[in-house]
């Protein structure tokens, strides 16, 4: 679906706020707090955004990439991040092509939305 | 002496003597006689300088006595066994002792048997001789074979024996050498100066002068006494240094010196060695110990910066999420309520968390600084970006910037273009920021010295303090109220990354001069 966005991350209050902020926008919005329940959502759900925090519990956000990498699924990605200088890693592992773009937390709201509506 | 006949010379110059007395040694009935008779001592002397006499007889007239008679003929064999032939008188009996004869025999009491008898004692006194004599040739063969120079001085302190050793040191200067003079035979290079030992009297450096004095008088041995030589040693000049010991020898109440010589050039030449070697290693460690310290106090220094590096990195990554959250949950709250009362409260929230993602910033990029990348870079276009940027910003003060940058133009350095930039836009920042509020004037100055190129940014702003100056480039130290105090602690790590150098000069209410040197070529 063309407005149905999925965010991985594992503060549940920034989750919880970012949700509203999207769903105002009109998207459609779902949340998973970890890597498992993530690549749960994307199996099933057909999101065209995904919003994925870099740093996530027992795997990094790099895992979820990879299995997007995998299933070949196709969607906008936004990794978020509060590390930064990220980008070499992601190139690194080769996963800087799935990637759509990098915020660096905390970021403008409203730069977020643009980069989203892009 | 029993098996072969025995020589007997008698010097007699009337003769009456020596005929009674050749009938006399004929009668014996012990020993075999040979008798030669002699009535010139000077005939006697030749005779027994080329013949082995067994014994010598002397006859002596009180009239026409000879004193010097015995000592001829000893000067030529000191070994002769040689007998007074006297008229009774005890003095006179003594006398001829004295002078060297072994024996008397008084001329009205002569016999066979007495002559017999005489002969026996003179034989031991010969052995006796004998084997003084080999025992001396023995113990001048041990003393000539030691390499120490040895002189024996007698009472009247002229040499009377001398080793080897010492001849071939000082050769025909022992013969007429005085004990008090002993500088000249040394060759002293001070005495030299002086024109003779003797003359020398203030030779404070002299140490053997009146060692011949001192040791009589004290009658205690002298020892190390050090006298520097320029003497002859096979035929070439030499500058000895010579250790001299002095030691008494009282014979039958004679005051004797004898002086052992030892050549310790060498010796003093390796003290000499040993001793600049311990300055030079004493020096050496000293600067070492003091190089070590200072690195360890450095090394603790970044220990410490290294450790708050990591500590600062850390926090700032943990703040970044909550920070995130209370940007979004603003911009909630914002679009919630349109009450103008509280909206000014949710822009303060927005600006802070602006200004914390600042702070942040700044923290992780001190914790992150690298060795530089270098580059062959024009660094006078990088020093203009940043004035024109720092222009931009400080557009309403009142400023007045100058910069002369000709000398560098178009010369190329070897710089990381990303850091030397975050350098010079801290520099320049802070000049404007101390020369805006009042009509600030601020001059840039590039030019080159040497290896290096130099720039410096002066303002006419407050000035600092020396004990802030002191601070300066001390980390999370600042005078402003939104500093991170991490700018110039940045500039001069990655100034020092590059080589260079950064000092600041400063005074109260005249202003500030930065001075920033870098190497051209320090990526060879």
């Amino acid at each position: 679906m063309e407005n149905k966005v999925l965010i991985i991350d594992d503060d549940v209050e920034l989750s919880q706020e970012l949700a509203e902020i999207l769903k105002l926008e009109g998207y459609i919005v779902e949340t998973a707090l970890n890597c498992k329940d993530g690549k749960a959502l994307l199996e099933k759900g057909d999101f065209s955004i995904l919003i994925l925090d870099y740093r996530l519990p027992k795997q990094s956000g790099l895992d979820v990439l990879r299995f997007i990498k995998e299933k070949k699924t196709r969607l906008k990605t936004f990794v978020v991040t509060g590390k930064p200088f990220i980008e070499k890693l992601l190139k690194e592992e080769g996963l800087n092509d799935i990637v759509t773009s990098v915020i660096n937390k905390p970021f403008r709201v409203e730069n977020l939305l643009s980069q989203i509506k892009a | 002496m029993q098996n072969e006949k025995i020589e007997i010379l008698i010097i007699d110059d009337k003769g009456q003597d020596s005929k009674k007395l050749t009938k006399l040694f004929l009668e014996s009935g012990s020993y075999s006689f040979r008798i030669t008779q002699e009535n010139s001592l000077q005939k006697a002397v030749s005779l027994v300088k080329n013949r082995n006499f067994d014994a010598a007889f002397l006859s002596i007239t009180p009239a026409g006595f000879n004193q010097t008679a015995i000592d001829q003929l000893l000067s030529v064999n000191p070994g002769l066994p040689i007998v007074a032939l006297i008229e009774p008188n005890k003095e006179t009996a003594n006398l001829t002792l004295e002078l060297g004869a072994k024996d008397y025999l008084y001329k009205d009491n002569l016999n066979t048997e007495q002559l017999e008898r005489t002969v026996r004692y003179l034989n031991e006194c010969v052995k006796t001789h004998d084997l003084a004599v080999s025992e001396s040739h023995d113990l001048q063969t041990i003393l000539d074979s030691v390499n120490i120079g040895m002189l024996y001085f007698d009472k009247n302190g002229l040499v009377k024996q001398a080793n080897r050793t010492a001849k071939r040191w000082f050769g025909k200067a022992i013969r007429d050498i005085n004990i008090n003079r002993l500088g000249d035979l040394f060759n002293c290079i001070y005495a030299k100066d002086e024109g003779s030992c003797a003359d020398a009297v203030n030779c404070r450096k002299c140490s053997i002068k009146n060692i011949g004095k001192k040791v009589m008088d004290s009658k205690k041995t002298i020892y190390g006494a050090e006298v520097e030589s320029s003497i002859l040693v096979d035929l070439k000049p030499a500058k000895i240094r010579f250790e001299v010991n002095a030691e008494p020898m009282i014979i039958k109440g004679n005051r004797n010196v004898i002086l052992t010589i030892n050549d310790i050039t060498k010796r003093k030449e390796a003290e000499a060695i040993l001793k600049r070697d311990k300055e030079t290693f004493e020096k050496l460690v000293k600067e070492k110990s003091r190089d070590l310290f200072i690195t360890q106090i450095e090394l603790d220094r970044a220990k410490r910066l290294s450790d708050l590096g990591l500590l600062s990195a850390t926090v700032a990554h943990e703040l970044r999420n909550p920070l995130a959250a209370i940007e979004m949950a603003s911009y909630n709250l914002k679009r919630k309520i349109s009450d103008p009362s509280i909206a000014s409260h949710i822009k303060t929230i927005e600006n802070k968390v602006g200004e914390s993602e600042k702070i942040i910033s700044n923290l992780l990029y001190y914790s992150r600084i690298k060795p530089p990348k270098l580059e062959k870079v024009r660094l006078d276009e990088i020093v203009i970006e940043c004035i024109n940027l720092a222009k931009k910003r400080f557009m309403k003060a009142n400023l007045e910037v100058t910069y002369d940058l000709k000398q560098i133009e178009n010369l190329e350095i070897d710089i990381d273009p990303h850091q030397m930039r975050e350098v010079f836009e801290n520099v320049i920042n802070n000049a404007f920021e101390a020369g805006k509020g009042k009509e600030g004037k601020i001059e840039i100055l590039g030019r080159v010295d040497g290896n290096y190129m130099e720039f410096t940014v002066k303002d006419n702003g407050e000035g600092i303090e020396e004990e802030i100056l002191e601070m300066i480039f001390s980390p999370f130290f600042t005078t402003k109220a939104k500093g991170t105090g991490l700018g110039l602690t940045v500039c001069k790590q990655i100034i020092q990354l590059h080589g260079g150098t950064i000092e600041i000069t400063s005074k109260k209410h005249k202003g500030t001069a930065v001075t920033i040197k870098l190497p051209f070529n320090y990526g060879k």
